[in-house]
């Protein structure tokens, strides 16, 4: 453990969404648990992967995070500082130095405005300096994501998918955030685009001294992205390990069965595959226990009765499962 | 799949054009492709995005989109009936009961406003008519079949009171209820989550086996490709630049833009260093170039690529592929 704080720290957060009924006499039916009692660190520079399925919080985590929802317990830290007390001029600055790229630059870019406007848009709300000095700045970001400066000039509906999720990037990276949320950023591209966009990131990751939290479910692209993996199940983290750590050896019976549902680029597969019977219970009424017995190949009989601490097997690799302890 | 049950050529497609005539020029989506798929085969139609990949799939349903597509040259055979010349009239008996498709997004392909039962019961009435009694009974087996617990509660279901899995489950079994023995299945699990993919697939699989029906299958996933399919077919631009058997695809890739996609998909295992990328953009498919269209990203470019079209060379036993620089076998 390093003795240098972690850039970002995410300290036993829970958000609970209460699910209501009725309009003038609002009765709350329950509460959906989105994120259960969840920590881990970020350090400056390095990639955290957040994997999982639908539903399993991560995206609600990457939110909160963003500072766009607020904790129901817990708290989240950037640089020591807890960011849900933030206001004024101090969330502002929050927001210049965290920034977020989504799954479908369609929905980041405004269709009626040029991207070289786009990627000024913060530069300009954060008086970041005069036009000329504006100017210059969106052309080294445009040339730092691999577009032509002339460029700026264009409207999305000018470029291909991979090209706008390149400007979506170069908007994020203007104001030189400390953390970039990067939220499934090339699943919705082809695969040789994909790559481009993975190696730009590392690229960018080099030489800005960026940190990332990367929200995805594509498990080769965390292998190939992230230094530290998360992986989590109906609100919980029941897995997390460096990265090279967790592929090598994966513990969790949930990781296992997510690895063995990853199609592997080659002809008929023969290893053993853990397929999950059944779908991801309902968040609203998570089963008792360990919140996967229900589909666990492995059940026992206490996996129902009590919930699995997150223990550390071996060195920074975690797990809540009663397999191991 | 063994050898034994590969039966009869059931689908021919042969230089299938679909172009869409627009007020700026023609855009030649689907450009001159020939492949077969025999009975009991998964053939799967690799590619990125607007190679023509499911444009093809809707030529060969005869349901091509609104705004000037036009499908101009070629034949597709249907047990050796060209399905081109058909009225619609006709094209409406042959969807549904000869061949059949499943898209990527189930709500589209579901009404949100009929429960699950009408929509089975109507696929099914349209092939045969029967008291209500039996048809029900028919539609609780089709869930039954399409492993949905409890078809029977299913049955009174609205399709935003299932999951996406459940739903494309249910498309499934509407798709597959006229026993049709070629079935196109367009991204079906891009919208899935991986464990439930896994799911759809082996139970694709499985009612492959049960019913010995032929599958062309439509992904840009390698993962999914290695899963399912018998052999594969690389489209690019247009056009189909290699097809062979997955194995070989896979092991002894020809043309180098398949290699090239290969190379660039992320790995599970190996070393994590810099991806391989295809460097450029796909030509525009309103000005297509003379030469091979992957020439202007081709590592291995030549001035008789630039020239022309490279024919179609037999590189291995049913394994083709379209490079001036592949050695015929």
């Amino acid at each position: 453990m390093s003795v240098v704080p972690p850039l970002l720290r995410v300290e036993r957060v829970r958000k609970h969404f209460a699910l209501t009924k009725g309009i003038l006499f609002t009765r709350t039916l329950g509460h959906i648990k989105a994120v259960d009692d969840v920590s881990f660190d970020i350090r400056a520079g390095e990639t955290l992967g957040l994997v999982g399925e639908s539903g399993c919080g991560k995206t609600t985590t990457s939110r909160m995070i963003l500072n766009l929802e607020e904790p129901t317990e817990g708290r989240i830290l950037l640089e020591g500082e807890p960011i849900h007390a933030l206001q004024g001029e101090a969330l502002h600055a929050y927001r210049v130095k965290v920034q977020a790229v989504f799954q479908d630059p369609w929905s980041s870019l405004n269709p009626r405005m040029k991207v070289g406007r786009t990627i000024a848009e913060s530069l300009i709300v954060n008086a970041w300096g005069d036009r000329a000095k504006i100017a210059e700045r969106v052309r080294e970001l445009l040339l730092q994501v691999g577009l032509r400066p002339e460029q700026a000039q264009q409207y999305p509906h000018e470029f291909s998918g991979g090209q706008r999720q390149r400007v979506a990037l170069a908007a994020a990276l203007a104001s030189r955030p400390k953390l970039i949320v990067l939220d499934e950023p090339v699943s919705a591209l082809d695969v040789s685009i994909r790559a481009q966009m993975m190696n730009l990131l590392k690229d960018i990751q080099a030489q800005d001294d960026v940190a990332y939290l990367l929200v995805a479910h594509d498990l080769a692209t965390v292998r190939h992205m992230a230094d530290h993996t998360v992986v989590m199940y109906l609100g919980k983290i029941v897995e997390q390990a460096p990265t090279a750590a967790l592929f090598e050896d994966v513990r969790h019976p949930y990781t296992r069965a997510l690895f063995s549902a990853v199609l592997v680029a080659r002809p008929n597969p023969q290893e053993e595959e853990i397929e999950l019977k059944g779908e991801v219970p309902s968040p609203l009424d998570p089963p008792s226990g360990c919140r996967f017995h229900t589909r666990c190949p492995y059940v026992m009989p206490r996996c129902s009765q009590h919930e699995p601490a997150l223990r550390e097997v071996s060195p920074g690799h975690s797990v809540a499962c009663y397999l191991f302890e | 799949m063994t050898p034994g049950l590969m039966g009869s050529t059931v689908l021919e497609v042969r230089d299938l054009h679909t172009h869409f005539f627009l007020r700026r020029g023609v855009v030649k989506a689907v450009d001159g492709v020939s492949f077969s798929l025999r009975r009991g085969e998964v053939l799967g139609l690799v590619g990125e995005s607007g190679c023509g990949k499911s444009l093809t799939a809707l030529s060969l349903m005869r349901l091509l989109p609104k705004g000037g597509a036009r499908t101009i040259r070629g034949e597709v055979l249907l047990d050796g009936e060209n399905i081109l010349e058909r009225t619609p009239a006709e094209m409406r008996e042959i969807r549904g009961r000869r061949i059949s498709m499943v898209l990527q997004d189930p709500q589209t392909s579901l009404n949100p406003v009929f429960t699950i039962g009408d929509q089975l019961r109507e696929a099914i009435l349209r092939r045969k008519r029967m008291p209500r009694g039996e048809v029900t009974k028919e539609a609780v087996a089709a869930l039954r079949r399409v492993e949905i617990a409890a078809p029977e509660q299913r049955l009174g279901q609205y399709p935003h009171q299932m999951s996406g899995g459940m739903k494309q489950r249910v498309v499934g079994a509407i798709a597959i209820s006229g026993e049709p023995s070629v079935l196109i299945a367009d991204e079906p699990t891009t919208a899935l989550d991986v464990t439930i993919q896994l799911q759809y697939l082996k139970l694709l699989k499985r009612l492959q086996a049960e019913t010995g029906m032929a599958i062309l299958f439509i992904t840009h996933d390698f993962g999914v490709v290695g899963r399912m399919c018998d052999r594969v077919a690389v489209m690019y631009a247009g056009r189909i630049v290699e097809c062979g058997p997955v194995r070989q695809i896979f092991e002894a890739p020809q043309h180098p833009y398949t290699r090239a996609l290969i190379a660039s998909v992320p790995k599970m295992t190996g070393p994590v260093g810099r991806l391989t990328t295809i460097e450029g953009q796909p030509p525009s498919l309103m000005d297509l170039p003379v030469g091979c269209r992957f020439a202007s990203r081709c590592a291995h470019v030549e001035q008789r690529c630039l020239d022309a079209y490279p024919d179609t060379v037999q590189v291995a036993r049913e394994h083709t592929a379209d490079c001036w620089k592949v050695t015929p076998a």
